[in-house]
């Protein structure tokens, strides 16, 4: 999967929980959980909106784009 | 998401409805055909064959009994998969893709055992007159509108089924959309 999820190194920063960003979001723990180690099949913009407002951050600092070395 | 109980005793009750039908329905076949004169008596289909009875031997009554039941097999099968269903249904499980394959594989099976319900009596036909007098032998092609209704009933059921399994797939993939 060339997009890496650097959600938790946002959280580490903004020194956040993750279950008060969970809480924040509307989702479970679990569901939060998936979403940092990138084992999702997407992320909503609203998801990702409420991310942002609570981190103080902006999308790219949470998603990466990493090119496959084939590409 | 709560079960109404009146719900939990009709499955149940479906369920050994399908579970008595399952015992009985190899069981009257093999009965009618143990008492095979009277079924060539008294069948319409053996009647119109001008079948002898006292001419068809033990063995070729067993081939007649297997035969007869090629297509009753698709459905018991069929019928054993809509049984699961039911016991999924009282347990609560409604959409999930276990249940729905149940549902759509009962309904392939009503499909195939109408298309093979001619082949078996063309085979029937075939079989039983084939001690007959040469110009008495025959074989019997014919398929009637209870085959095409069950046909039909059983590609509605079908499509059915197989919108709700697409539904599920598609309910699954926007689970894993977070």
């Amino acid at each position: 999967m060339p997009i890496q999820v650097n959600l938790d190194v946002m959280l580490a920063r903004r020194k956040v929980k993750s279950k008060d960003l969970a809480a924040h979001i509307g989702i479970t723990e679990a569901n939060l959980s998936l979403l940092k180690s990138g084992k999702v099949k997407g992320v909503r913009f609203e998801t990702l909106a409420k991310i942002c407002a609570y981190l103080d951050c902006q999308p790219g600092d949470i998603l990466e784009f990493l090119p496959d070395e084939d590409d | 998401m709560t079960i109404h109980p009146r719900f939990i005793r009709l499955s149940l009750l479906l369920k050994h409805v399908i579970t008595l039908s399952l015992i009985l329905l190899p069981t009257l076949f093999a009965a009618l055909w143990w008492q095979f004169d009277w079924l060539a008596a008294n069948a319409p289909e053996l009647n119109r064959l001008a079948v002898d009875a006292q001419s068809v031997g033990p063995g070729r009554r067993v081939l007649g009994f297997l035969i007869s039941m090629l297509p009753v097999s698709l459905l018991l099968y069929g019928l054993w998969r809509l049984r699961e269903a039911f016991e999924r249904f009282s347990q609560g499980e409604f959409f999930t893709y276990e249940t729905i394959t149940c549902i759509r594989s009962f309904a392939l099976m009503v499909m195939l055992q109408s298309l093979m319900r001619p082949v078996a009596t063309t085979l029937l036909s075939v079989l039983l007159t084939m001690s007959n007098p040469p110009g008495q032998r025959t074989l019997a092609i014919s398929i009637g509108s209870g085959e095409l209704e069950m046909l039909f009933v059983g590609a509605v059921f079908f499509a059915v089924a197989h919108l709700m399994v697409e539904g599920r797939r598609l309910a699954d993939d926007n689970a894993q959309i977070i």
